[in-house]
This record gives C-alpha cells, structure tokens and sequence, in this order.
C-alpha cells in the first residue's frame, strides 16, 4: 500500500507570531476582564473577544483553512468599518486623535492582509483562494443584519424599560437600564392578545380541515385519473391562486353580509379556502405524481376499490405532502390580513394578524413595547414552521420551471 | 503540445479520511493517448479534475508543459475538457457553443468565425451550427463538446467518460472517430473511462487505479498481459483472471490459457482435472465453469474460455493443461508481481 | 371481456370517470363560488352603484369609471402602484441574485443564516410591518438616531420617513424589498441548483471569470426561474395592501396611494362598494397579463 500521509507544510514564521501575539492578547483580556471584574453586558463582550482570539489563534496555529478565511473576513470588514467611521464620524466631527488612531488601524490590518495573501501563507494553507469566500461571508453578513434587524429590534423593544425605550439621547441599540418583563404582562394580562390568538388557532385549525377535505381527492383526481385534461384543468386551479383578496373582498364583503357572518370567525373560515384550496391543490397533484401508478394497481389487484386504494396506499404515503398542505394552511390563515379586516371590526372576535396593528395601537398613542412584544410572540413560531417547510412551497412556486 | 506531469498529488475531501487521490506520480509523453481506468470511486476522475484545475489538491504539484500550475485557474492551464454530460451550454446554438471559449479568451472576434468553421468541419458539424444543443442527437453532441474544445487548440485535452452517455452501437463509432480524432490533432490527450474494453481499444498507454492509488502505468499489452498486482489482473479481462492459491503464492492464469491437455503442445505445462459445472455459449466461444479436481488446488473454482470446436457435458471431469509461461505469480500478502517459478501441483 | 376489463383498468383514466369527478368537482365548485363569483360580481360591482348598506342596485355604465378617473387620488394610486411594483422588482432581482450566489454552497450554519434572512417573508406581513413602523417612527427612530449621532441630521428638524412624500414612498418600496428578497433569493436559488454544475465547470475551463459565467451563462439558464420570481413578486407588491395600510395608509396627501389601498378606503370605508370594485378592477390587466406570462413560462419548462 503507498503510505497515505498528507505531506506536511512547514508554518510560516509570520503565521506562528500572528497566533503566538493574539493568544497572548487572549490571556491579557481575560486578566484584565477578571481583574477588574467587569460584569454584565460588556463581561460577557469581553468573552467573547477572548474566545475569538483563542479559536483564531489555534486556528491558526493548525493551519486551519476556515480560520483564514475568517480572519480575512474580520480584517475586510474592519477596514471597511474604519472607512465608514473615519469619513462618516471623526472627519465631519473634527474628532481628529480618533481619525488618527482610525488610519493607524486600517493600514495595521491592511498590512496583516496584504502578509495573509502572500504566496507562501496561500500555499501553507492549501494554496486556495480566500477573496470569494469572503465576500460571500461580507454577502451574507450584510443581509442578514438588514432583513433580520426589525426582528432583533422587537427583541430590543420587548425587554426595555419605558423610560429606556423613549429616552432621547439613550443609545437606542443596547439596554442603557436593566430588561424588563413589564410589556409581556401588559400584553398577556390587559389586552385580547390571548384571545387573538385563539381565534386565529381555531380559524387555523377549521380552514386546515375544509382544505384537505377538498383538495386532497381534487388534487389525487387531477394527477390521476383525468390525464393529460387534468394538467391543464391543475394549472387552470393554480392560476386562480394568482387572483388576489384585494381584488375580491369587496364582492366577498357583501356576500358575507348577506349571509350575515360579518363579525364572525365563520366569515374566515368560509373564505380562507378560496385563498388554500387553489395552491394546495397544486402541491399535492405534485407529490401524488410522484407516486408509481404501479403502487395503486398492485393494491387494486390485491382487491381493494379505486377510492379504497387512494385511501388506504396513496394518501399514507404521500403524508409528508399532507403535512406541507397543512402547514401552509395554517401559516397563511396566520399571515392574511384583508380579509380579516374586511370582514371583522369588534375587538373580541379579530385574528392577531389584524389584531395587533389595529388595536394594540389606540389612536395615536403607540404602546411600542407591548406592540413589539406581541409582534415577536406571533411571528416567530409562524415564521419558525414555515421556514421548516419552506423547500416544498418552493418548489409549488416554481411551476415546473426548475426541472432536476 | 505540453506534457502533464504529477508529483506526489494527493487529493483528501474530509480530514481524517483515506485520500480520494493518494500521492500519484504519473508523466504523459509527448501527444499520446493516456487512459485513466479504475473503478468507480478509484479516484480517476478526481485526479482529472485536478489536473483541470476543477479541484485544489491536498498535497503534491501538477505540472503542464513543465510548469507548476497548482496555483493557476483552468483557464490560465490552457486545456480543454470534455464532460461527461459535453456540459453543452443548453441556451446557446452550437455556434456560440463553439466560439464560447474564443469569447472568453479574448480571441480578436474577426478570427471567431473562421476558427468556428475549421473546428465544426474537422468534426463534420458543420450544418448544425445554427441549431440548439437539445435538437441535436447523443453523437452530435458528442461532436460539438468535442469541437468546443479543440477551438481554442487546447495544449492537453481531458476527457471525463465522454462514451458513456451513448447507447452501444453509437459507442462503438465515437469510438473509432475519437481515435481518429486524436490521430489527426495529436494532441496530448488523458482519457478517463471505468470500460477496459474502451481503454484497451484507444489507449497509447493505460494508468489503471484503484482506492485513489496508481496500480500500474503501461501499454494495452503490458497492463493485461503482465498485471503488476492481482486488482489490475482480475479487474482487466472477461471474464477476469482465475487466482489460485498455491504454497503460499498466488498463481493468475487468463481463462483462455487455460485449455484441454490434448490442445496445448509445449513440453512444460501444468495438467488439471476439470469438472465443467456450468457452460455458455457465447456464439464465437464457449465459457465453462467448473472446479478443479484432485491436487493442491482441489474444488477451486476456475472460469475457461474456449473456442468452438469441443462439446462438453455438465457434470464431466476433463483433462486441462496450462502453459507455464503462461502462468502469473503474485505474493499472497502484499497481491504484488513476484517473479516467476515452479510449484508442485499435485 | 376479461382482456378488454384488463385494458381499461390499465388506462386508469377511464375506469372510473364518476369517482374522479366526484373527487374533483367539490374543489372546482368552492373555487367557482369562492373566486369565479366573486371575481364577476367585482365587475359586475364596477358598473353599478352597490353601497354598504342598501341592497339596491342599478346598472350605472361607465359612472363608476369617470368619476374616479376624475379623482386625482386615483391617479396618484395607479401611477404610485406601478412604481412601487418595477422600482421593488429591480431592487429585489439584483439583492436576491447577490444573496442566492453566496447561500449557493452549503457551508456550516448555512440553515440558521437562512432562517434569518427568511424571516420577514416567512413571519406575518402585518407583524413585520409594524416592526418597520417602530423602526421608521417620527420620533424615536433608530435610523434617525443614528443620522444626528452621526451629524448628518439636525435632532430640531429629523427627517419624517412616513410623513414627507419622497420619504415615505422609499420607506414603502424598501419594506416591499425587504419582504421580498427572502422570497425571491429561494426561488433564485431553487433555479441556481438545478443547473447542472459541469455547465459553470465547463465555462470555467472555456476560460470564462466570474462575471461572464454570471451573465452568458448562468443568468440566460435562469430565464424561467427568474420569470417566476418576478411574476410572483409582481402579483405580491402590486396587489398588497398590508404594507400600505399600515404604514401610511396611503397618506400623507395620497403620495403612498396604491390601488387596493384606495379600492379598500372608498369600498369598505367609505361604504361605496361600487367605486372600491372600479377601482380594483384596474388590477385586471395586470393579472391576466401575469397569467399569461406564468402559461408561457410552464408550458417553456414543459417542452425543455
């Protein structure tokens, strides 16, 4: 057998003295951080600063390829934080020491760059090259900053004292006092938060039982038993998915009334289907494709019925796809907005979706905390299941487009 | 014309893990047709890969024309690759298929359409030009991913399986126009292929690997006449070579040695008692089955293959003969060559 | 007979036309009820003088049509709807592009980053809505606050992003992208995936960087899928009402007016549904166009 040894690549001194020097700088800040016992939010900052140090460190002292990557991430991004604050805030604010210090710092890291992509570093660390790796982390660091931060804000908002939250010269990203949990009470304990939710729970639940009723055989008798007529008719369905509420809640609003559900949950769980039925159709002739008509026909030589096959073989194993249909259900009941507002105005009988833009805020005083609070409890368990289940709408939204 | 060089390559995807490719040293020659065969999973492909420079190696160096080019993009590698799939660009006419990488390689556009033209006509394309990829048959695509590469006068062509994806008889044709193909450019060609029909018929010379390690380097011949360790000798031929184990050595004999007594006329030659448990009959040839009978190789089972000319009944013990110098020694523990000798048999 | 039983059970289709219409024909019922009725009635609505409150209905003609056309409110909404739909679809094509790229490649945390960049297509509208109203407040703003820490804003004078015109039509086409771009970047990245990967390989050794693999051969690759994603997007931004609404509700002085804000606040406020359908009924065109567009698109993946 040839010997299978990677044969080793000698560290360069450079590398060795970047580790050595933040190792120690790890130790240094853990000794400072214990020393002059430094608590609560800036402790547990200082933490992590050592611990990055440390894992850069070893990182690099192992010759770790991700570690890198990582430190080129750091630099770039430090340099182009120092740009951004050296012509955005110390230039325009003649703060002159800290645009010193600033230029110091951006050629400090651009020379530790400049070391870092030099020939012999690349190939002692396996000669790749770092730059696409790390705009793609720049990528993916801004836009996750940009989409995520109303949500981190709603973090913010929930736990921070009145006082804090509406204090003018408060720096408005961090807790200037102590989190609180007043705004939760405030809205479990005086507002139809709770309420709300039930409502929507049990209009959620409802819709989720009427969708399957129909498009479960619908969907089966599309794939299968109608052929090539019933394509056409499927996509026929899903282009109704297309027409949207805000231009059929005026007719529908006036259907209700005549029915006399105005005020009721019952309006929503009369109407949501129309919304459901059309996508899930859709999906589920997709996953009921996807099953080998041979299945069907071995269970029918077997001796059951037609119907007693698609019962007791096809919707069993097509469970995973019942399971989308349900979840996408359930999220959109949470997630639909006109309707609701169309068709319920008291209080007491409203959705959450509706019920908290609407009547958390009283006129124009905004309880932001509360607000925020409730924002937060209501969207990211909705967000958290639909995000499990987001591959398989996906690939409902592409219309066949995306062929493996 | 360059020639492709590796040093100790190594290629290991997960740290902690058998290397894919593990420390190959291999040197084309000037403008010949070299044959990568393994299994799959040899790491054939992998090792072609790298030398596209598709994949960064762990360890080693790769040289083209003499020059290290680990650190040099494909497209500053100056090769051409032909897929596996041809990767034929499915929204462009074969044209802008062809003149894709003349595009990309800043060849001054009033050249575009000549060098199209001679690259179409070499490979007999040239009414297709206008079409789309999907219009066109498995052959014909074959042809375009083939002119693609040949546009830019590549100084190595490598070519991934590009026979697989056609059905038999098609294969065999793009065959026989590959090797003329070859013939008519001259150009240093690495051919990767798991078909040892396929290696055997095109290659100068066959590389045969297996678990990311060269097995041997050699002519056709060579590589089949002489295996350098059992896994080349059993994976080559069809039906493979027969291996017995015999005082501790590992005798190889190729089933068409392997023949009635009465047949072979030399002088040293190795008798056995042949029980036929099974035939087939194949048309030109006969395959027998059967054990061996008595001896130190007693109720070994062993594959012969005969031409037409004998009957034989299941169930009946023959007389078989080997040739000596037919036979193939092998160590039992390292399974590498070992020179050849006399051993008892009975 | 039995061979002629055989053949047809083998068929499928035809061996049990009635059970495959009784399973179907309840779905297809409910969404003639639900959507086809309604979809007429709209219509219908857009040449009468129906009211909230009265069931009194006459046939008016093209009443409904001038007197809205009249209204500047209804041009302000048609003119705005356009521009909040192509300006997003721009912004959302090119971010959603930039971010499939980067999700492309599986790496470690892949699947908590893209529950975070997930988030505000996948958690409620309305909710995520109020949280850029917080963000966008008239006074506690954060991005204010950071303009006067940084100096570029005087704290006496702070910009008003929801209540001057030009500010608070930017702040509704940045929510419409920020909801958007997590939606397009999957189906972007759906279409990214599905190419095979020697075609860029290949590219790759034809000697093409970057840029020209993005451009001739990755992006042309993605027609459809990019079709898709702007269809979808189109349909989402132009018919939404939720941002609006909530937002601005349409204000200040009609400069964040779109046409299913205006069709909600004449119909259902202002009780006259007549004008609410006319209004709506402009959101047709677009519709059928999109439909149309979404046909071609799936007959195109059907023939490939």
């Amino acid at each position: 057998m040839a010997d299978t040894t990677v044969v080793a690549t000698r560290r360069p001194l450079g590398i060795t003295a970047i580790s050595v020097a933040l190792m120690v700088s790890a130790v240094a800040l853990l000794a400072r951080t214990l020393a002059l016992h430094v608590g609560g939010l800036a402790g547990v900052g200082r933490m992590i600063a050592v611990l990055t140090c440390l894992l850069l460190a070893i990182g690099l002292w192992k010759l770790h390829y991700g570690t890198r990557v990582f430190l080129f991430f750091l630099l770039v991004s430090d340099i182009i934080g120092c740009f951004m604050a050296l012509f955005l805030y110390a230039l325009r604010q003649s703060q002159h020491r800290l645009a010193i210090e600033l230029v110091v710092e951006i050629s400090v890291a651009a020379l530790l760059l400049w070391y870092l992509q030099s020939p012999g570093v690349k190939r002692a660390f396996g000669g790749l090259n770092p730059w696409p790796q790390t705009a793609k982390m720049l990528v993916l660091t801004v836009f996750t900053v940009l989409l995520a931060f109303p949500f981190y804000w709603m973090v913010i908002a929930t736990f921070k004292q009145n006082i804090d939250l509406y204090g003018m010269e408060n720096n408005p990203f961090i807790f200037n006092l102590s989190p609180t949990l007043d705004h939760l009470r405030l809205l479990f304990g005086q507002t139809r938060f709770l309420r709300w939710l039930g409502n929507t729970a049990s209009v959620g639940a409802i819709v989720v039982v009427i969708t399957l009723l129909l498009s479960v055989p619908a969907a089966y008798a599309l794939a299968r038993l109608t052929g090539r007529w019933g394509e056409r008719l499927g996509i026929g369905i899903f282009l109704t998915y297309l027409v949207p509420p805000t231009l059929l809640f005026i007719p529908l609003s006036r259907v209700i009334a005549i029915l006399g559900l105005q005020d009721t949950i019952w309006s929503l769980v009369l109407v949501y289907p129309s919304v459901t039925v059309p996508f899930s159709i859709w999906l589920l002739m997709g996953f009921f494709k996807s099953i080998p008509r041979e299945l069907e026909d071995a269970a029918m030589v077997d001796g059951l019925t037609r119907f007693g096959a698609f019962i007791k073989m096809v919707v069993p194993i097509s469970l995973s796809g019942i399971l989308t249909v349900v979840i996408f259900t359930f999220t959109l009941v949470t997630q639909e907005f006109v309707y609701a507002l169309t068709f319920i105005s008291p209080e007491s009988q409203q959705m959450v979706g509706v019920g908290i833009p609407i009547f958390l805020v009283r006129g124009d005083v905004y309880f932001w905390g509360s607000l925020m609070a409730a924002c937060l409890v209501a969207s990211l368990p909705v967000a958290f299941i639909y995000n499990l289940f987001l591959d398989r709408f996906i690939a409902g939204f592409t219309v066949g487009a995306v062929k493996g | 014309m360059a020639v492709v060089e590796t040093r100790k390559l190594t290629k290991v995807f997960k740290e902690g893990e058998l290397g894919a490719v593990n420390n190959v040293d291999l040197q084309t020659r000037e403008g010949e047709f070299l044959v990568f065969l393994g299994p799959s999973g040899s790491g054939k492909t992998t090792l072609l890969r790298m030398i596209a420079g598709l994949e960064h190696p762990t360890a080693g160096e790769i040289l083209i024309g003499g020059k290290v080019v680990n650190d040099l993009t494909p497209r500053e590698r100056r090769i051409a690759m032909v897929f596996q799939s041809y990767a034929l660009y499915p929204h462009l006419s074969v044209y802008n298929n062809i003149a894709f990488p003349l595009k990309a390689q800043n060849v001054p556009r009033n050249l575009h359409k000549q060098k199209v033209e001679w690259a179409s006509s070499l490979l007999g394309i040239g009414a297709l030009l206008q079409r789309k990829p999907r219009e066109l048959s498995g052959g014909e695509r074959q042809r375009v991913a083939l002119a693609r590469a040949i546009v830019r006068e590549p100084e190595v062509f490598l070519l991934d399986e590009p026979l697989s994806n056609l059905d038999a008889k098609l294969r065999l044709s793009a065959r026989e126009e590959l090797e003329r193909f070859h013939r008519r450019v001259g150009t240093t060609t690495i051919y990767v292929t798991h078909d040892q029909v396929e290696a055997m018929a095109m290659g100068d010379r066959i590389m045969v690997l297996n678990q990311g390690v060269v097995r041997q380097i050699g002519t056709p011949q060579e590589v089949y006449d002489d295996p350098a360790d059992t896994f080349v000798a059993t994976f080559l031929g069809s039906p493979p070579m027969n291996l017995v184990e015999n005082d501790g050595i590992i005798v190889g004999f190729r089933p068409e040695h392997f023949r009635l007594a009465e047949d072979i006329r030399e002088a040293d030659k190795v008798t056995f008692k042949f029980r036929v448990e099974n035939v087939e009959y194949l048309g030109a040839e006969f395959i027998l089955s059967g054990v061996l009978v008595g001896g130190k190789a007693d109720g070994k089972k062993i594959i012969a293959r005969l031409l037409l000319g004998h009957s034989f009944a299941i169930g009946t013990t023959y007389d078989f003969a080997i040739s000596e110098r037919q036979l193939k020694f092998f160590d039992r523990t390292t399974e590498q060559k070992v020179a050849a000798r006399t051993l008892a048999w009975q | 007979m039995a061979v002629g039983a055989a053949k047809i059970k083998s068929a499928g289709a035809a061996q049990s036309p009635m059970l495959g219409f009784a399973m179907f024909t309840p779905a297809v019922l409910y969404i003639l009820l639900l959507i086809g009725a309604p979809f007429v009635l709209a219509i219908f609505y857009a040449f009468s003088d129906a009211r909230i409150g009265s069931n009194e209905l006459h046939f008016v003609g093209l009443e409904n049509f001038r007197s809205i056309m009249q209204s500047p409110s209804f041009k302000k909404a048609i003119w705005n709807s356009v521009i909040f739909t192509v300006c997003a679809q721009i912004i959302v094509l090119v971010c959603s592009n930039i971010l499939s790229i980067a999700l492309e490649k599986p790496f470690r945390g892949r699947g908590f980053v893209r529950f975070l960049l997930l988030l505000p297509w996948v958690a409620p509208v309305s909710l995520g809505t109020i949280g850029w109203k917080w963000i966008l407040d008239s006074i506690y703003s954060v991005i204010t606050w950071a303009l006067i820490w940084l100096g570029f804003v005087n704290r006496f004078t702070p910009p008003m992003w929801l209540g001057e015109e030009k500010l608070a039509m930017a702040s509704v086409i940045l929510v419409h992208c920020w909801r958007l771009i997590p939606f397009s970047t999957v189906i972007l990245l759906a279409g990214r995936t599905a190419i095979p990967k020697e075609i860029p390989e290949a590219a790759a050794i034809d000697g093409a960087g970057f840029w020209r693999t993005l451009f001739q051969i990755n992006l042309p690759m993605m027609v459809p899928i990019l079709g898709v994603a702007v269809l979808f997007g189109t349909i989402f931004t132009f018919t939404d009402m939720t941002v609006v609404y909530i937002l601005t509700n349409g204000g200040p002085y009609d400069s964040t007016q779109t046409l299913p804000n205006l069709a909600f606040s004449q119909g259902i406020q202002g009780s006259d549904l007549a004008a609410g359908a006319a209004i709506s009924v402009f959101l047709v065109p677009v519709l059928v166009a999109i439909a149309y567009l979404m046909l071609r698109v799936a007959h195109r993946a059907e023939v490939n």
